[in-house]
Parts: structure tokens; sequence; C-alpha cells
């Protein structure tokens, strides 16, 4: 046994819920490591970093060679939790008869395949820790069960796509003891939620850490609400 | 008379609808990727169907075949037209570029594809939009666990069948994803447990039977319920 203090890799960290979860998880005296796009502009985030658990670090999940480089820059280190936050909407034309397709591409390239590049990337320093969680941050609107209604098909569909790739690495990852989640944040007043939305980054973040907290490797392969409640395919 | 579109005809499970239903008296329109590829053709030749040059991740050339069915009623669209790239599929083994690509297919392409001939589907008496989906897009059943781009555009497939279902309602038309089976294919090779004809025919008999009651569901081949 070590006393190292847990670690954790959370991309998308310079606002909204990724923000929230790397300023909790610090004051919980964790190890974070904060990935964004833009460190430079991530002017929130920075202003966390006099804190020396932080670090921080350029990562586009979009971009294969961003991924290549953040494995290498973090090599040496175990991982004890990952979350796969970063993600886009996708602009307004999401209906049927005026679907954006380049931006369809771009949104299945950051929010599908992105979490896929950056858990196969990591999965040796998640592997290789104590606690060994990998948590996709999706959204109930993949949740093919629940869609009755039409319209948002760019956003909704990258979020069923990813639920996807939750459930093949829960059963690629199971033989490390790597356990794999799809996880709903809520509705959030963030920039992607709006200012109407029903509950606060705090809430959200506080929720999906405790849930995350008592996950097994029996939950691995699931979707969870930020309350803890199952939610359907 | 009654007039059908299949995309991916030209082998396979589209081929075998193509046949089936010029043989019970539809008109077939026929989408195949080259019109030039001899054995595609020849197995096409049938005085109800005609091909057309159809390769559903160009989007120029489905409004082409749109522009010129303009004036035709569709009684039922199949989007059909799929690949798998088999252990190319799996954990870390992917190609990137590869996954994009069946996303361009198997999900661009179906919506593309209902966007471009919406009118003439809600023109037609049956209204029937069939999207050939996969088991593996079942995020429930986990077959074929691990083809990371067949599963997940499957599964993006399923979700935007469902999304369909409720924006076309308002025109009578009624969308359902299938599961074919596992069916013996050039793409499944030749263990599989059903062959074309069997698994064809036995949907040709389910979607028949089809209308509003059974917009947005997931079926096998067989009529029974898949979970998503």
């Amino acid at each position: 046994m070590t006393n190292k203090r847990p670690s954790v890799v959370v991309t998308g960290a310079n606002r909204g819920i990724g923000l929230e979860l790397v300023s909790q998880y610090l004051a919980d005296d964790w190890q974070v490591y904060g990935c964004c796009r833009r460190p430079e502009l991530a002017t929130e985030l920075t202003g966390l970093a006099p804190n020396s658990a932080l670090s921080i670090h350029q990562l586009d999940v979009g971009n294969p060679d961003s991924v290549k480089k953040l494995a290498l820059t973090l090599s040496e280190q175990s991982i004890d939790l990952l979350i796969n936050n970063a993600g886009i909407y996708g602009g307004e034309r999401q209906s049927f008869g005026d679907i954006d397709y380049a931006q369809w591409t771009r949104v299945l390239e950051v929010n599908t395949l992105g979490p896929y590049r950056v858990s196969t990337a990591l999965a040796n320093q998640v592997g290789n820790s104590e606690q060994r969680l990998m948590v996709n941050v999706s959204s109930a609107m993949g949740s093919i069960e629940r869609y009755t209604t039409g319209g948002h098909y760019i956003y909704r569909s990258s979020k069923a796509a990813l639920n996807m790739v939750t459930v093949n690495l829960a059963h690629d990852l199971r033989s490390r003891g790597i356990t794999v989640l799809s996880v709903h944040p809520g509705w959030v007043r963030t920039d992607m939620g709006g200012s109407s939305a029903d509950i606060s980054p705090q809430t959200s973040a506080a929720g999906l850490r405790q849930l995350i907290s008592n996950a097994t490797i029996k939950d691995s392969g699931r979707f969870f609400s930020w309350d803890g409640s199952a939610l359907p395919w | 008379m009654s007039s059908v579109l299949i995309t991916g005809a030209s082998r396979g499970l589209g081929l075998e609808f193509a046949y089936q239903y010029a043989s019970a008296g539809w008109t077939v329109h026929a989408g195949v990727r080259n019109l030039h590829q001899r054995s595609d053709i020849k197995k096409l030749q049938h005085e109800k169907i005609t091909c057309h040059e159809l390769d559903v991740a160009k989007h120029d050339q489905i409004l082409s075949v749109a522009a010129q069915l303009a004036e035709e009623p569709i009684d039922l669209l199949i989007n059909n037209a799929g690949f798998w790239l088999g252990k190319d599929e799996h954990y870390g083994r992917c190609d990137e570029t590869q996954w994009m690509e069946e996303f361009q297919v198997h999900l661009f392409g179906t919506m593309a594809m209902c966007e471009a001939f919406v009118d003439q589907v809600t023109a037609g008496d049956r209204k029937l939009i069939v999207n050939i989906s996969s088991g593996n897009g079942s995020l429930t059943l986990e077959s074929g666990i691990g083809d990371y781009p067949y599963n997940t555009s499957k599964a993006a497939l399923n979700l935007i069948s469902k999304g369909l279902a409720a924006d076309l309602k308002q025109r009578d038309i009624t969308v359902v994803c299938f599961t074919p089976g596992f069916v013996a294919t050039d793409m499944s090779g030749p263990d599989a447990d059903l062959s074309p004809h069997e698994s064809v025919n036995a949907m040709c008999a389910i979607i028949d039977t089809l209308g509003p009651e059974q917009t947005g569901t997931f079926l096998r081949y067989n009529g029974e319920t898949v979970p998503w």
C-alpha cells in the first residue's frame, strides 16, 4: 500500500462540469490532471493552478496526435480515475431536413471517438492504479428508450454511440479490473445547458463524485444518472 | 403497383430484397455503388428492376437519384447499404478513418436518404422506411461485442430511427429498424445461421404487416422486438 493521493484525469476541464470536477477533486486532496484544448485561454482553470496538486495539459480529444502526446506525458503516472468529459453540442442545424453533416462528423470525432482514444491511450496507467475507473460523460439525450420527440440528431446520436463505446470498453477492459461507466450529468447550468437548466455544476459534480466512489466492477458497462439512479439504453 | 427503393442492392441482403420484391411484381429501384461492375448488374437483370448509381456516402449521388425519381411515389425505402471490417474493428486496432466511414454509410447515408426521399415516401401508399441495423447495435444484447465502428454506428442508426419515427409521424410514415439475423453474406461469411433468402423472406412478411403502431421499433427478422 502507498499513501499516495489518488489521481484523476479530467478532459474538457476549462469550464462547466469539467472545471467543477477539477475544483472538487482538488478540495478532496486528489492529484488532478486537467486537460483542455486551449490552456492559455482557460483562466478559471489556471486560476486553480497555484495548487501544486493540479497540472494542466493541452488536449484536443478530436485529434489523435494530441491524445498520443498526452499519453506520452503521463506515461509514468498511475491514474485512478479517467473522466472523459470533453464534449460539444454541434450547433443548431440538427433537425430533419436541415442536418449539418460536417458538424455531425466533428461531433462524433469529439464525443464518440474522443473518449475511445483517450481511454485506450491511458488504459495502462488506469490499469496500474488502485481504483481503475473510467467514466464517460454521456447524456440522457443519448438514451434511445427515452427519445420520443425527434430532432437533436447530431448530439443524441453521438451520445448513443458513446454509450456503445462504454459497453465495449467495459467488456474489453474487464480482465484488467477496469470499471467503465456512462453517466448523465443532469441538465446543468453551463454554457451548453443554458441558464434555465435544473441544477448547478456544483450539485452535478458532487452527485457524480458520489456515484463514482460507489462504483464497482459489477457496475461496469452501465449507464447512471448524476443522482445514482440507473438509466435505460 | 407498389415500388421499393433499396440501397446496397448489388449483393447480400440488398440483392435478395431486390430479387424478392421484383419477383412479387413490385417496381424496384436498386441503388448500387458501381454500375459498371459486370457481376453486380447481371444479378439485377430483371424487367422490374432499375439500377441507379448510388453510393450513400456521396450526397450528390443521393440528390441526383432523388431528382430523377422526383415524380415517383416510393412505397418502401430500405436503407440497407453497410459494411463491416472484421478484426480491424477491435480494441486498439480500429482505424479511425474507417470508423468515420462506417458512420458516413450507416448513419449519415440513412439520414441523407430519408431527407432526400421523404416526399416520394409520403406520396407512396405504404409510407414505410426500413433501416437495416444489427443485433450488434443493441446496447443490451452485447452481441458481437468488441466491433467498435460497426456497433457504435448501428447504435447511432437505431437512435436516429427512433427520432425519424417521431419526426415523420405527421406524414404518416412508419420507420422501423431490423436486425436481419446472422446471415451468410459476403460480410458475415459462410458459417452464418440463415441464408439471405430465409432472412429477407421473413423480413418481407413482417414488412407487409407494418403500420403506424410499429413505428420507432427495433425488430428481429422474424418480427420479435429487440431491446435497445
